[in-house]
């Protein structure tokens, strides 16, 4: 095949995810800082951790990318400067911005870091990009409501590299043009403080303001999205990194979902058939809990893209254990969600091929005993097939 | 001296307030515009320019997809033989298309106009004036002015945007409800501050408003730091009460305050991004 294998990149809200991120196929990462990151809210790495991820993931041959992606206000222009030196010094290589400023700073302090424009800058067209390029913007993260046409076009007309969100949540409003945070919660969205007020219900009236009685209350919460099905798609056209959503998401939502993505363009590029495309996008859907779509790839969302009905996002406790050890008789797990013996369990990772397992017994401390319902609690479980360290087990469906 | 500016509700408005002692109109492009009322086609600004001799900006302030920019190009060269102002641009892309006629371009990305360092950045480009964000507060706007060449525009009077998404919300909300969109505008209620917010479609996109501001009373500091332009904006209004607004603006700008406002939004309030510091 003739085509460019594109990178798939992972976000990584902690050091411990960068790590899982590289093992799980990551071809890079993305992370913030605790300054200047448009997840305010979320742990985030200090300065130390990015030079330590920085190593990490360079001694393994990928990359790290750091949002830098906040909406600048006057008070916080100082010390920018120092910070993006110190990314330099981090040999981080990248860094993802949205206010433009920084591409003077960095021309000015002549820093070997690449900059790659934010979906914030809502990049929908390719005299847009031919702007961005002529300002020495490497890379461009494309608008979420770019098209597979629109695509196409800018792929024509522009030399710069298109990354696009391949997974994961979706803004209702175009990235950067929704201040809702902002006005009922006080709290500055373009900043990092989105207190998401799109997953609200609201009453509806009418123009003479008369309440509207409908059994459900206006919503514009909009379902995630999933370009499992059009992967192949992305790669004919020549987007050049596939970006998983997700700094605030768990260990295991990073692991599934670069496993499955991981697979399906390894598989394109070894010319293999995706037979288990369906049952890929349903542990999707399982590991995120939420319904996915590919929004505006191929037209424009409409009713189906929406949520209306109250929903329960709690965590599913599909994630049971991770693999610690295996001596080719007995796994040694550490317990994650509550499992027992008798039970069928699946367990994957980036070096075994998913296969389902029946828990025939639980050891611990040598004891046998009949459940495993302690979070962290260290257990054998017997096993025919070989597994590997921070494999992950879940539950079977 | 601040110059005023005003975004009128329609062909009527526009005519009316022709007449007074304002400096100039922001009308939008049809089809292409975005928080404005008074949208028309390339054909009807010619018409109206040999109305006035004030300042005419052309708001192209839309998202611009790969269709859109190929739409606009002829007409951004009608736009460059008209005697108008400027154009008041969002989009990048436009921004590079514009570039190489003889147009002023006016930097406006809603919430992304924030401090003095991005307006020196376009400066350096060659754009002739920012409209900053609606979410700052009154002594940022000053700062701003203080550090840069650019010539600073404030939204001072209006229902400010606070929301704008290319799905159409209302429409399908009322289909999932096995009903129909009848009215041009809704309000959503939020319970906890008791308050009512525009919503609308337009050109198959929705936008949300929040609450009027008026700044009438921070006419005099604005001025007295050299804002260049101060914006008024017609949408949502009936006329009769918008012309009243305008002049009230004029008087202001001429020294006198003959009303009061409570509507400041974030003019006093600062606005918070991470709830704790680790």
């Amino acid at each position: 095949m003739n085509k460019k294998k594109p990178e798939l990149l992972a976000p990584a809200g902690d050091l411990e995810k960068v790590k899982w991120a590289i093992l799980y196929g990551a071809d890079a990462v993305y992370l913030g800082g605790r300054e200047y990151s448009l997840r305010a809210n979320a742990k985030n790495l200090s300065i130390e951790e990015i030079k330590e991820a920085s190593e990490y993931v360079h001694s393994y041959n990928k990359k790290i990318y750091v949002t830098v992606n906040i909406i600048f206000h006057n008070e916080d222009l100082i010390n920018l400067k120092e910070y993006l030196i110190e990314l330099n010094n981090a040999k981080v290589d990248a860094v993802i911005i949205s206010d433009p400023i920084i591409i003077d700073i960095i021309k000015e302090l002549k820093l070997d870091i690449e900059i790659h424009l934010s979906t914030q800058q809502n990049t929908l067209n390719h005299e847009a990009f031919k702007f961005w390029e002529s300002e020495g913007i490497s890379r461009i993260v494309l608008a979420r409501e770019t098209s597979k046409e629109d695509m196409i076009r800018i792929k024509k007309e522009s030399s710069i590299e298109l990354e696009t969100f391949i997974h994961g949540a979706m803004c209702v409003a175009y990235s950067g043009r929704c201040v809702l945070s902002n006005y009922l919660t006080n709290r500055d969205s373009n900043r990092g403080g989105c207190s998401q007020i799109c997953r609200w219900n609201f009453e509806l009236f009418d123009k003479f303001k008369n309440k509207l009685e409908f059994k459900e209350e206006f919503s514009m919460a909009v379902k995630d999205l999933s370009m499992v099905k059009h992967i192949k798609e992305l790669i004919d056209i020549g987007v050049s990194s596939f970006k998983i959503e997700g700094r605030m998401r768990s260990v295991y939502y990073i692991a599934t979902v670069l496993n499955i993505y991981r697979k399906i363009i390894d598989d394109y590029f070894e010319g293999k058939s995706d037979e288990n495309i369906d049952e890929e996008e349903y542990e999707l859907y399982r590991c995120a809990n939420r319904e996915a779509i590919p929004q505006y790839f191929k037209s424009k969302p409409g009713v189906e893209g929406q949520y209306y009905l109250g929903r329960n996002e709690q965590s599913n406790k599909d994630f049971l254990a991770i693999v610690l050890d295996y001596d080719g008789i007995e796994i040694k797990l550490e317990q994650r969600n509550y499992f027992k013996v008798g039970d069928i369990v699946t367990i994957f990772g980036p070096k075994t091929k998913r296969f389902d397992l029946k828990i025939e017994y639980i050891k611990e401390d040598e004891t046998f005993i009949d459940m495993a319902n302690h979070p962290l609690q260290v257990i054998k479980i017997k096993c025919d097939k070989k597994v590997y360290k921070n494999d992950i087990m879940r539950v079977k469906f | 001296m601040s110059k005023l500016l005003v975004i009128p509700i329609n062909k009527d408005n526009f005519i009316n307030l022709n007449k007074r002692n304002i400096d100039g109109f922001i009308i939008g492009l049809k089809g292409y515009s975005v928080f404005t009322s008074y949208d028309i086609n390339i054909d009807e600004i010619k018409e109206i320019i040999k109305l006035t001799d004030k300042e005419i900006y052309i708001s192209i302030n839309k998202p611009l997809f790969v269709e859109d920019i190929d739409k606009l190009k002829p007409i951004i060269e009608n736009l460059s033989k008209l005697n108008i102002k400027g154009i008041i641009y969002d989009d990048i892309g436009l921004l590079n298309i514009v570039k190489e006629y003889n147009i002023n371009l006016i930097w406006n990305q809603l919430h992304l106009g924030t401090n003095y360092e991005t307006c020196n950045y376009w400066y350096k480009k060659g754009v002739k004036g920012s409209i900053l964000s609606t979410e700052l507060m009154l002594d940022d706007y000053i700062n701003i002015k203080r550090n840069t060449s650019l010539p600073i525009f404030v939204y001072i009077y209006g229902y400010l945007p606070m929301f704008e998404s290319s799905r159409e919300l209302l429409t399908n909300y009322f289909k999932y409800m096995n009903s129909n969109k009848k009215d041009d505008v809704y309000y959503l209620y939020e319970k906890e501050r008791d308050k009512y917010y525009t919503i609308y479609e337009n050109n198959d996109n929705t936008y949300i408003l929040e609450d009027l501001i008026d700044g009438i009373e921070e006419v005099k500091v604005l001025k007295e730091n050299n804002i260049d332009y101060l914006i008024l904006n017609g949408l949502n209004h009936l006329e009769d009460k918008f012309n009243i607004v305008v002049d009230s603006y004029i008087e202001a700008l001429n020294g006198n305050i003959i009303r009061k406002s409570n509507n400041k939004g974030f003019l006093y309030k600062e606005t918070i991004y991470k709830v704790k510091n680790e």
